[in-house]
């Protein structure tokens, strides 16, 4: 997308400025969403973005620009205007030479984005249809397909020059269920880092009984009593509870700014011993899962707790100069639009001894928490916010009532140490993360935990 | 006009289209923040994002490119064509608003500045540095920062219709990470305003060590139901994950309620909600929208009856009723419906009516793109703020959740204050209103 001879002008012009280092990002995202609403197509909309992000470091002062145009004249004044306001004699002698075996990571061919347009309408009618068949009470359906391919280019000047090709297919699909005035609505949003191959593999009747039993079940159920109370908070999107609690204050982002409760805190006991927990790029087609991060390092398995201690923490290039954590192939970013920063790819509790059911039995009144919704995070606090999308009351050690409007909040060092019970029924799930380098893919996952007490908010 | 608006429109007469419109939209911006002391991020961007809207048979095709050149953007309009062989058709979507240019170049949301950048530096430094020296116990300024952006919007649709806009932006923002022993509270603020000169740090410092330091002496309060007034950004946060159910299009799409409401009381009878495009003492200052079409003031609720939904083109055929000049599009995407500036009229009950008795005063709500159910209208949300008795704040107040619905919190209002208040942002106007019998889940 770039040639080399014009990366390689740009970047020795930003050492010539006086740079320690400098790095371009450049991206081609072709994007297909389909949309499929009230039983009809509604929308599809099919486009290409294109730029290229100059990040410019002086020691770890961070200068960073981007443009539309891959024009040696427009690059150079990019980086000419980054580089004024600290523009110096160059301390590097030798001109860069980039490193070829560095490119190419993954040598995929896009497969026709948007080349059967109707095998994507076939899966969303699916979709609707069977939802519908669910229950007299859905009253609308929405479903909705977005292939991504994303082409990146990354030249820098320690030399490297990597290519990479990401595909993304996500299927989201709501019902809402409706009783005279009374509404509700549930979404379910399987992802992966595939083709339309991906979304070949789902089973639709699968997503529509997903749907239309979590809307109409909450149209029924009623309030959530509040209160502190244990919570089973089930496998696959639960995991949501370790990446807001707890994953958001291992990323450098936050520890180089202390901004981390975590920050001083490796080698510790900072959860409770029967807690394992992962951040890995390497899953097989996983949501967040990459060949090579958008620094162009190889991505790889990072254990960041080990039976309750603190492995190791997420960094990037900087928070690996901030903070002399390692790298993890862990920088990442929306788009060209972002510097890269240290994120999550696809975190997950890892599973352990009891059954589902064990977790279940063990309490006499408490929350069960099926599916979760999103939730946030105080990084400098650990308080944490999640909103529990289908939940039931657990009353002498069985699920019992449907509740609606719950809401777990804790701060991930307490949270941690309460998860008494770690199930074996792992699963991860896709979702979107949304922090300082915009909004990327990534897996949450665990098996079911047990927290023994957390307070629950609900409108009872 | 720019001259790709003219080449787009013009391939996709050639294409095919019976109807395009086209969207152009540039901008540029800077931003930086500090970190011990010294300037961490540089950030300087230029960006252009071109989209094309065409009907052929009532049925639409959108395609977007970042490359104006020519022949990306014909194969952009080619792309757009191709699709509406595979979407199904919507009679309601059609472009018919010909007539004048429209081209503002207003100096409401746009001024010149020629600040340096010097002082743009100091001012962000300034932004840590005041925290620290200000509260001994802060243990960091995880966030803060200055930025600055204008952006130029350019619109063209095939009858001939062009309209232009512009604005341009200043805004700062802090934070304080206070720790004091094992207690420790983080909140931040911002500020905006049209010119450099403008912007106000020292607001954002101010009330960012305020609300920092009440959160640092914060405990939660025992569970039960509370009254609650919340201030005003915190308001507009909550306020607006439901105003959508206010909108034509979603009324059509059945995710809102109040489709046969229209006429009905579904508020407490001293509020009023109008949106006010170009309200005077706003942020904001929009000549049209997405669809051309000029922008006028709205009233939805008056005096606790809905008497508007909010509509764009094809919301208004669908119900038969007149635009309301509610069109939103980006160029990426499809026709859909937005706000602009609301505002909460002010009603008659004195302060000290107002926080008789005990109060909630909510100010952080976190959890709002998570913990909100527009379609029920339920809500359940990490809160924090203070806790009042007759106007005295009595202790502050955390790690609590706040839980309701909203079609019940409109109704349920014992008391509307007398003096508007603007959001940060000034982009929202509301009283303080006493909202009753909220569920607050604490100690």
């Amino acid at each position: 997308m770039l040639n080399e001879v014009t990366a390689k002008k740009v970047i020795d012009c930003a050492l010539s400025l006086g740079a320690d280092f400098a790095d371009l990002f450049v991206e081609r995202n072709r994007t297909l969403s389909v949309n499929l609403k009230s039983s009809k197509v509604d929308q599809i909309t099919d486009g290409i973005d294109f730029g290229i992000g100059l990040r410019v470091l002086f020691g770890t002062k961070v200068l960073y620009g981007y443009t539309n145009s891959p024009d040696e004249d427009e690059l150079i004044r990019v980086i000419r205007l980054l580089c004024a306001p600290d523009q110096r004699a160059p301390a590097h002698a030798a001109p860069i030479a980039f490193r070829s075996e560095a490119a190419s990571r993954r040598s995929l061919t896009p497969s026709a984005i948007g080349s059967d347009l109707e095998a994507r309408i076939r899966l969303l009618r699916k979709i609707d249809e069977l939802t519908r068949k669910q229950s007299r009470e859905i009253s609308q359906v929405s479903a909705h397909s977005l292939e991504r391919h994303q082409e990146i280019e990354l030249f820098n000047s320690h030399g490297l020059h990597a290519t990479d090709l990401r595909l993304y297919t996500r299927i989201g699909s709501e019902a809402v269920a409706t009783d005279g005035d009374q509404k509700d609505s549930a979404f379910y949003g399987p992802g992966a880092a595939m083709g339309w191959e991906y979304a070949e593999s789902l089973d639709p009747a699968f997503i529509a009984n997903e749907i239309a039993r979590r809307s109409v079940t909450s149209l029924h159920a009623e309030p959530c009593p509040a209160g502190t109370m244990p919570v089973v908070i089930d496998h696959a999107f639960g995991g949501v509870i370790f990446h807001e609690a707890c994953g958001h204050l291992l990323e450098t982002t936050s520890v180089e700014k202390k901004a981390s409760v975590f920050w001083d805190k490796k080698g510790e006991l900072i959860a409770h011993p029967a807690v394992n927990a992962v951040d890995d790029g390497t899953i097989p087609g996983a949501w967040g899962t990459l060949s090579i991060d958008d620094e162009g390092m190889p991505t790889q398995r990072t254990q960041l707790i080990k039976n309750g201690r603190l492995e190791n923490f997420m960094a990037d290039y900087v928070g690996n100069l901030k903070t002399g954590h390692p790298r993890t192939g862990s920088a990442r970013r929306q788009s060209y639009r972002y510097a890269p920063a240290s994120r999550m790819r696809n975190t997950f509790i890892e599973p352990g001894p009891h059954r589902f059911e064990e977790l279940i039995a063990s309490i006499d009144r408490g929350l069960y928490a099926r599916s979760m919704g999103g939730g946030s995070v105080k990084t400098g606090t650990g308080e944490f916010n999640f909103s529990v999308q289908e939940g039931y009351l657990i009353e002498n050690g069985k699920i019992s009532r449907p509740v609606k409007g719950a809401t777990l909040i804790g701060t991930g060092p307490e949270t941690l140490k309460q998860i008494s019970m770690v199930a074996d029924n792992f699963e991860i799930m896709a979702g979107m993360c949304g922090s300082v380098s915009g909004s990327i893919p990534a897996s949450v996952g665990q098996p079911a935990l047990k927290v023994d007490e957390i307070l629950v908010g609900g409108a009872k | 006009m720019r001259p790709e608006i003219e080449t787009t429109l013009d391939w996709a007469k050639k294409l095919g289209a019976d109807e395009s419109d086209v969207i152009l939209n540039e901008g540029n911006a800077l931003s930086l923040s500090a970190q011990q002391g010294r300037i961490e991020t540089y950030k300087v961007t230029s960006s252009r994002l071109i989209g094309v809207r065409v009907i052929r048979d009532h049925r639409v095709g959108i395609s977007f490119s970042e490359d104006l050149s020519t022949d990306s953007l014909r194969s952009m309009v080619e792309s757009a064509i191709r699709l509406t062989d595979a979407v199904e058709p919507d009679e309601n979507q059609s472009i018919t608003l010909g007539g004048a240019a429209v081209i503002d170049n207003n100096t409401k949301t746009y001024r010149e500045d020629s600040t340096p950048l010097d002082e743009k530096i100091k001012l962000t430094l300034r932004l840590e540095d005041e925290i620290k020296r200000r509260d001994l116990r802060t243990q960091a300024v995880p966030y803060n920062g200055y930025s600055e952006g204008e952006s130029h919007s350019f619109y063209g649709n095939h009858l001939g219709l062009r309209v232009y806009e512009r604005e341009k932006s200043f805004n700062c923002y802090t934070s304080a990470l206070l720790k004091d022993g094992d207690k420790q509270a983080l909140f931040y603020r911002s500020n905006s305003a049209r010119t450099f000169g403008e912007l106000s740090p020292e607001t954002a410092i101010q009330e960012t060590l305020q609300f920092t330091g009440t959160l640092l002496e914060a405990r939660p309060v025992p569970t039960g139901k509370y009254d609650v007034i919340f201030e005003p950004d915190c308001f507009q946060g909550l306020f607006s994950c439901f105003t959508g159910l206010f909108s034509g299009k979603a009324v059509k799409d059945g995710y809102s309620r109040f489709g046969n409401s229209l006429g009905e009381i579904i508020a407490h009878p001293e509020l009023t909600l109008r949106d006010l495009p170009r309200y005077s003492d706003g942020f904001y200052h929009i000549l049209t929208d997405a669809e051309g079409a000029p922008k006028t003031d709205l009233t939805l609720i008056e005096h606790g009856r809905l008497v508007s939904l909010y509509h764009n083109s094809a919301t208004a055929r669908h119900f038969g009723v007149k635009s309301t000049g509610h069109a939103s599009r980006s160029p990426k995407g499809q026709l859909g419906t937005g706000l602009t500036q609301l505002v909460i009229d002010p009603g008659t009950t004195p302060s000290d009516r107002l926080t008789a008795g005990t109060v909630l005063r909510i100010f952080a709500l976190d959890g709002l793109h998570a913990g909100v159910n527009a379609s029920s209208g339920a809500f359940s949300l990490a809160a924090s703020g203070e806790l009042l008795r007759d106007g005295k704040v009595i202790q502050g107040v955390k790690g609590i959740t706040l839980s309701g619905n909203f079609f019940d919190l409109i109704r349920n209002v014992s008391g509307v204050g007398q003096t508007l208040l603007p959001t940060t942002g000034r982009g929202f106007f509301a009283p303080e209103i006493r909202f009753t019998g909220l569920q607050v889940a604490g100690q």
